[in-house]
């Protein structure tokens, strides 16, 4: 089931990378462009070799998505908010103020990154990027700029889907390693609700 | 479980929030703010602010020739529908002060406004806020703040006054041969009309702050916006 779920979802998100290509929305947001990419590769390359997807691997892969996740939040606030001089100053406190506090956070609070104690640091790391996002549309409503629709998408999409990605590692840190089969699961069909909306939202005209 | 509910509060919030944003709204917007219309928008929300206020000084000046003539109930009944017509308006007000606000944040820079005066109030707690209002004003950093927090000192001038109408309504029906509830309308009503005039000001003010906003800063889409004036209008009457 998880595999017909990975397959499923490598198929969405090949479908959303195109529709980002062939409806030339790239330049909505490069970091998330890439890290759709990103999660192509990584997923065919993982289903094509399995003996390959080793805690190593999977520490690599969830450091290229955050710091994606991070990447996309300073990437969408310069390209949103720079042509506007009288917010854009603003935008960068908050903003700036925000990555630092979250960055420090990260860096200071939580132990050294192993397989072994993934749940204990990944939820603070995914929260800290969800805010971000967060802080970056709540800017955009304050100041009502006019963001395209796919930018809305992207942020409508993976804001919730990373909160399941929370819960999930938080389930695993209650329930112990032995629930990771069923959490695979559940964050395998969340993944490809999300890739579905954003390959419908990259299709889509705007 | 902390980082689970700041993530779960951070999802509430962006579906809430950024879900309900709607960019052609937005886009209106926009427009409205750079259509540089300064002189004739303000002409044209001073008269309908008037319009409200002259339907109620109307029926306030036949309840004072009824109480006059001694006719207590018809006077009552008169005081009641220029209470009802200033309450609708303040309802008004407010909606059209929250859309002030969104568009003050937009506007790239916002030209020094005065405080709201005192002397030109009759009540004494509106007055006493536009003294409050005026020292606080001073303390505020940049432009911008202090024409939001005048924005929210006339909302909240407008509160004050239709408590203070609907008290001298309750205390006019109670006894309606006393002078003091009528002169408390009067004195309500005049201080509704000084708050509609620093609205008016407010927002000629901020037609002008808008209209030095330089488009060639702005992104592509934004930089042809504005120079229909039906885009204008329309925005006015959805703001409306």
């Amino acid at each position: 089931m998880h595999r017909a779920l990975a397959f499923l979802g490598l198929g969405l998100a090949g479908a959303a990378v195109l529709g980002i290509v062939g409806r030339r929305k790239t330049t909505a947001c490069v970091s998330f462009s890439v890290l759709m990419a990103a999660s192509v590769g990584f997923t065919a390359f993982f289903l094509l070799f399995p003996n390959r997807y080793t805690p190593a691997a999977f520490l690599a892969k969830q450091g290229i998505y955050d710091s994606l996740l991070f990447g996309m939040s300073v990437e969408l606030s310069f390209r949103v908010f720079s042509a506007f001089r009288g917010i854009a100053d603003s935008a960068r406190k908050v903003l700036g103020g925000l990555v630092l506090v979250s960055t420090s956070a990260v860096f200071l609070l939580t132990p050294q990154a192993a397989y072994s104690e993934f749940w204990r640091y990944q939820p603070s790391v995914t929260t800290a990027g969800v805010w971000c996002l967060t802080c970056v549309s709540l800017l955009i409503v304050w100041y009502q700029i006019p963001v395209a629709a796919f930018t809305k998408a992207i942020v409508m999409a993976y804001v919730p889907y990373q909160v399941v990605f929370v819960i999930l590692v938080d389930i695993i840190r209650r329930q112990g390693w032995g629930v990771v089969p069923e959490v695979n699961l559940a964050n395998a069909a969340a993944y490809d609700v999300m890739v579905a909306y954003l390959a419908y939202a990259a299709w889509r005209k705007d | 479980m902390t980082p689970v509910i700041l993530a779960a509060v951070a999802a509430a919030v962006v579906v809430l929030v950024f879900g309900r944003f709607d960019r052609t709204r937005a886009l209106k917007r926009w427009g409205f703010v750079l259509s540089g219309r300064a002189e004739k928008a303000t002409e044209a929300l001073r008269s309908r602010l008037a319009e409200d206020t002259e339907i109620a000084s109307h029926a306030y000046g036949l309840a004072l020739t009824r109480k006059a003539s001694l006719s207590y109930d018809e006077a009552v009944r008169l005081l009641a529908i220029a209470a009802d017509t200033i309450e609708e308006a303040a309802e008004d007000r407010h909606r059209r002060l929250r859309a002030l606000s969104v568009y003050a944040r937009m506007a790239e820079a916002i030209v020094p406004v005065p405080p709201v005066a005192p002397a030109q109030f009759k009540l004494a707690e509106t007055r006493s806020l536009a003294m409050i209002a005026r020292w606080l004003h001073e303390l505020l950093n940049s432009y911008q703040e202090r024409f939001r927090f005048r924005l929210a000192v006339i909302g909240f001038g407008v509160r004050l006054v239709v408590r203070s109408i609907r008290g001298s309504r309750i205390r006019a029906s109670i006894e309606p041969s006393e002078a003091e509830p009528y002169q408390t309308f009067g004195d309500s009503l005049h201080d509704f009309r000084a708050l509609d005039a620093e609205q008016v000001e407010s927002f000629r003010q901020l037609m002008r702050s808008a209209a030095a906003t330089d488009r060639a800063s702005l992104p592509e889409g934004l930089r042809t916006l504005g120079g229909d004036e039906a885009g204008g209008e329309a925005e006015e009457k959805s703001e409306k």
